[in-house]
């Protein structure tokens, strides 16, 4: 059902609480899993069972820091669990289809509530930002009406979000639409009407220029993303990967922040790359001189290899990179090119198998035979 | 487990086969250099009785826990190399082989670079050998018993073999009685046997065995475990729900059993060809057009009136549905040549004044007295034609004429036309009664066995053996095996002899107590694994599974068959195949990079 | 490069083989010693390491630039197996498996066809030369294909030239 969350007093960010409270309330779910302000300013995650903690819940709060996917994993994965409400970005949202498939996550007692994304910025540029007199939510928001997504003045998004053609929530059990709203009139929604029931929301037929907006921001941001990935390929052409992230120092920090990455231990934190000292004396022997930390290509090339088709593009590895590597991008255009080949798209929809544990006997018939 | 290595390596000369392309003297001082190794020979036939010895003192004299042999190919003496070292407490898996004749000395005549090559694969089985663990040969214990599918000639013949030998047989037919499709057969060829006289004592016997338990009316719905232990439930067939002929697999039938058996037999037989699928040869448009197996049940009935004629002429067309890739039937079926042999030489006996002509692509009588046969068939005056029909219809003589001749229209001639395929030309044959002497297909519902037992099937549809020469009853899957026409066509004595081996060969596991299981199978690290459960999802065999209480994956050794597919899904690198580990593999590549 | 080892040792002059150079040797010697590619092997052991020594008890002749490493199913071939040669500095990786329909173990081939391919494309992607993976099914029945793969990767390496990975110490 198309409903209407009221809007009292312009003020967005009190309605989207008052929402959730509602949730808990009305026991639609039993908690919250939402990105909340600390008592210092900073904005992170947590876990609502008391509706009276969500008056420091900050949704709107443009920074990130991390992908909540794998938390609502966490809450979720195993029984016995609650039912437990996310709040995620379009990004998250498909970060948490690609673990239900990795097993790391469940839907079954989850209730999903997506976000149109307006953009977000890396922690340290939000820090800044607050140290510069804080962040203009009005405005913020006010490019969701337009579908004009600019950073505030002096301050750029993440590079992730710069070239996110899929900003717009899709497939959620709930959907907070931005897009195209006038938000001091009410925050579009899309519930089911069993929800919208216990909660007492009605249907609202109000006129919607989302598909519009989201049109446009698509249109904007395909652009970008197209610029950045002929770029980076071109750049890739010439130098390969190896000159690319040639100021990796291997600190793992991509695959730390990465989503998808669900390993417990990454093999190359692992004993496995830990050589004996006369390994390193024989390769650098082989090639006269041998780069340390060691087998940086190979963790970049694995990674790729594990991870690239499932890479659902929310580029918090370049947020992650202290060397400020483009990995998201190298990771999205590999991955545009890899997926198309499999016509598989990382976060669509949880029953399309992942392409590495499944074939078919009548495909690529040639290869092998020439 | 950390054992530090000490390896022996031997290169052998294969008397010249070797020696007169490598250097072997120079590969095995190079190899007395590489790391772990404590001493490195030649010597002139490492497989030989003085070879074998010498390996076996140095492993006493200088502790060997490891050997590499630089010889021929694993293939030919992996198992002697393994004995040898087996014999003087090393285990058998830390023994490696360097292929330097089948993959060097044999294919590269350049002494030096094929010695430049023993060398490399010499030292990449070094620093495999290096990392080698030991691994337990593994057996389990079986369950006595064999559950049959299929009550046919095949399946009552395993049935009766296995319980012959004291042990238990479950006989799982789907139809209300026993005998399958020789049943419907009048007389056998070639020696014009009544088929009654065969079956039905045969049947009794089963149905009277102490040891022969029959499921009539019943079908396999579920099976589990591995060679030595499978459980099979059995479950009604045709019941309500399960529209007969449907998938026996749905869970709508009533279990009536659950059987533990150590081995299980496919022996579910074969559909016929539906000439409905070739419209041109006018099946179902003219009585008097009918199928081999309906005029097998003419014969039975001793009736061979059409519409309450005698038909004077009466013509056989074979490979109908067989050797013809447009359909998909690619193969030939392998009993049309012969039964339609005796159809015709019975059709002569009891019309004898009828002109019986049989229209054949080739005549292929192989069976033992087959060629015998068909040359009375001949003799005895059925005539034999070349030629390939390719249309059965019949004249239109005038409007309304056939309409006037309503009760004997059955009975009017129909056309058969085709191609002299001798005389190159065309040809047309008016007939009382046309037999298609049809072919053997897979059964339409052989996927849902296929699915419970995870079969693999051949391009034909037919079950796929696991070899086509030397394992021709066995299957991929172990402790499976195929008797019958599920397998391919085949007439009554070839299908007796493949249920006998497949009796014998399913009662080998049974008869020993316990099976040998592949001893390097695919390990899981529990701390590594994060429970995506991929490596299940790659799984031909079902061995990998989440276990219930910890959300890890695990692997049954003795389902597992060791092909690696889940240690390559495995991101985590949590599991890992012995005696084929990451690290053993890239400790070659490392070798033969250098 | 001639052939020193023939001319050197009694034993190989004795096979007259040695004269009866194959094809692929058949150039005229030049001053230059030609470039040799490294090839780095995986072959199943089902059917195309049982290939390889099919061109062996059939003594067919082919460049010994190939070196083999036994797996057990084309499908067990971990993407770590070709990234490691190739970054240090193999010339060629060819992975040898069953004919789809043929694998000993079902579908190991063509689970093995999906992971190549993608390997291949990301290696592309990341501007690696991928032409140096080679994907082939061979089976044990075919020795001469074997021979003829290995001929033919060879020539096709060689044109190539090394692989700049192996001068490339900083990867």
């Amino acid at each position: 059902m198309r409903s209407l969350i009221p809007v009292e007093n312009e003020d967005v960010l009190s309605a989207i609480r008052g929402f959730l409270s509602q949730l808990l309330k009305a026991e639609v779910v039993d908690s919250v899993l939402v990105p909340m302000r600390t008592p210092t300013g900073a904005v992170t995650p947590a876990l609502v069972s008391d509706a009276a903690f969500l008056e420091h819940a900050d949704p709107l709060a443009p920074v990130m820091g991390l992908n909540a996917a794998p938390l609502a994993g966490r809450v979720s994965v195993r029984e016995p669990r609650e039912r437990v409400g996310v709040l995620l970005r379009p990004c998250e949202l498909r970060a948490l289809r690609e673990l239900v498939k990795l097993q790391q996550a469940s839907l079954d007692d989850l209730v999903t509530i997506g976000v149109d994304c307006l953009g977000t910025y890396d922690v340290s540029v939000y820090s800044a930002m607050r140290d510069d007199g804080g962040v203009d939510v009005t405005a913020y928001l006010a490019t969701a009406t337009s579908g004009d997504l600019v950073a505030a003045a002096g301050f750029a998004f993440r590079d992730g979000c710069q070239i996110c053609e899929k900003p717009h929530a899709e497939g959620a059990n709930i959907t907070l639409e931005l897009f195209g709203a006038d938000l001091e009139s009410g925050i579009p929604i899309t519930l089911p009407d069993d929800v919208a029931h216990k909660l007492g929301l009605g249907a609202v037929a109000a006129d919607r220029a989302r598909p519009q907006v989201i049109e446009k921001v698509v249109a904007a941001r395909t652009e970008s993303r197209d610029e950045r990935f002929s770029e980076i390929r071109e750049r890739l052409d010439r130098e390969g990967v190896q000159g690319v992230l040639a100021s990796c120092v291997r600190c793992h920090n991509c695959m730390t922040v990465c989503p998808v990455c669900y390993c417990k231990t990454c093999l190359f934190r692992s004993q496995v790359f830990e050589h004996e000292p006369i390994q390193y004396a024989n390769w650098a022997r082989r090639k006269g001189a041998y780069r340390l930390p060691s087998d940086t290509m190979l963790f970049h090339l694995t990674r790729l290899n594990h991870m690239v088709l499932s890479c659902i593009g929310c580029g918090l590895c370049s947020s992650g990179c202290p060397a400020d590597l483009p990995v998201g991008a190298v990771f999205r255009v590999i991955g545009q090119e890899t997926q198309e080949l499999f016509e598989y798209e990382p976060g669509r929809d949880v029953e399309e198998p992942l392409p590495l544990i499944t074939f078919k006997e009548e495909e690529w018939m040639d290869v092998g035979e020439e | 487990m950390e054992q530090e290595p000490r390896i022996g390596v031997y290169v052998c000369h294969c008397g010249v086969n070797i020696a007169a392309a490598v250097d072997v003297e120079h590969v095995a001082r190079a190899a007395a250099e590489l790391p772990g190794v404590v001493v490195a020979r030649d010597n002139t036939y490492m497989c030989s009785d003085p070879g074998q010895a010498l390996i076996k003192q140095d492993i006493r004299e200088h502790g060997l826990n490891r050997v590499v042999v630089a010889s021929c190919s694993p293939r030919m003496h992996e198992r002697t190399f393994r004995a040898a070292a087996q014999q003087e407490g090393v285990n058998p898996y830390q023994v490696e082989m360097a292929n330097i004749r089948e993959q060097c000395s044999w294919v590269h005549r350049d002494k030096s670079r094929a010695t430049e090559k023993a060398g490399l694969l010499i030292a990449s089985a070094v620093a495999k050998a290096a990392r080698l663990e030991p691994l337990e040969q593994r057996e389990v214990d079986v369950t006595p018993g064999v559950v049959i599918i299929g009550g046919g000639i095949a399946g009552m013949t395993v049935a009766l073999d296995v319980a012959d030998t004291g042990l238990p047989a479950y006989l799982v037919e789907r139809e209300e009685s026993l005998g399958g499709r020789v049943a419907e057969l009048n007389r056998t060829f070639p020696s014009l046997q009544p088929v009654s006289d065969l079956l039905q004592p045969l049947i009794a016997r089963v149905q009277d065995h102490p040891n022969v338990t029959v499921f009539l009316t019943s079908c396999v719905s579920q099976v589990d475990g591995y060679i030595g232990n499978f459980e099979v439930e059995i479950s009604g067939y045709g019941e309500t729900g399960t529209p007969a002929g449907g998938d026996p697999a749905s869970k709508s039938g009533t279990p009536r059993a659950g059987l533990s058996v150590g081995s299980i037999i496919v022996a579910t037989g074969y559909d016929v060809f539906d000439p409905q699928r070739t419209p041109e040869l006018g099946y179902r448009d003219y009585p008097n057009v009918i199928t081999s197996l309906e005029m097998e049940e003419r014969l039975i009935q001793g009736d061979l009136t059409v519409d309450g004629r005698r038909p004077e002429r009466v013509a056989f067309v074979k490979c109908v549905g067989s050797r013809d890739a447009r359909l998909g039937n690619p193969h030939c079926s392998r009993v049309c040549c012969m039964y339609t042999a005796k159809q015709a030489r019975l059709v002569r006996e009891m019309l004898p004044e009828a002109e019986v002509t049989v229209f054949y692509i080739d005549v292929r009588a192989f069976s033992k007295g087959g060629e015998e046969f068909y040359d009375e068939t001949r003799s005895q005056g059925v005539r034999y034609r070349r030629a390939n029909v390719s249309e059965i219809y019949r004249k239109r003589s005038a409007p309304g004429v056939d309409a006037g001749l309503a009760p004997r229209a059955g009975a009017a001639p129909v056309l058969l036309v085709a191609e002299d395929t001798l005389l190159g030309q065309p040809i047309e044959f008016e007939a009382d009664l046309v037999v298609l002497a049809v072919g053997m297909e897979p059964r339409k519902n052989a996927g849902v066995i296929q699915k419970l037992l995870k079969l693999p099937r051949s391009a034909d549809g037919f079950f796929l053996e696991a070899h086509p020469k030397l394992r021709p009853v066995d299957t991929a899957m172990d402790g499976i095996f195929l008797a019958g026409c599920c397998q391919g066509p085949k007439d009554i004595p070839d299908t007796v002899a493949q249920a006998k081996a497949a009796a014998s060969s399913a009662l080998i596991p049974l008869i020993r107590g316990s099976v040998p299981v592949e001893s390097a199978s695919a390990v899981v690290n529990g701390e590594l694994c994060a429970g995506c459960a991929m490596c299940a999802d790659v799984c031909p065999y079902d061995a990998a599974a989440l276990d219930d209480l910890w959300g890890t994956s695990r692997i049954n050794p003795v389902l597992c068959k060791g092909c690696g597919a889940c240690a390559v899904t495995c991101p985590s690198s949590a599991i890992h195949l012995q005696h084929f580990t990451a690290e053993q593999v890239l400790a070659q590549v490392d070798a033969l990079v250098e | 490069m001639s052939d020193p080892a023939c001319e050197a040792k009694p034993a190989c002059e004795a096979k007259p083989a040695c004269e009866a150079k194959p094809a692929y040797e058949a150039k005229p010697a030049s001053p230059e010693p030609r470039f040799e590619p490294k090839i780095v092997a995986f072959l199943c052991n089902w059917c195309t390491y049982t290939g390889a020594d099919l061109a062996g008890t059939s003594r067919i002749q082919y460049p010994p630039n190939v070196r083999i490493i036994r797996l057990m199913c084309s499908g067990s071939v971990d993407p770590t197996y070709v990234l490691k040669p190739l970054l240090d500095g193999a010339d060629g990786v060819l992975i040898g498996g069953c004919h789809p329909g043929d694998c000993h173990y079902q579908s190991g081939n063509y689970k093995a066809r999906r992971r190549t391919i993608a390997l291949k494309e990301i290696l592309r992607g990341a501007g690696i030369d991928e032409t140096r993976v080679w994907l082939r099914w061979i089976s044990a029945s075919e020795g001469q294909r074997f021979a003829d793969t290995v001929t033919e990767m060879t020539e096709f390496l060689r044109e190539k030239g090394p692989n700049p990975m192996r001068t490339e110490w900083a990867v």
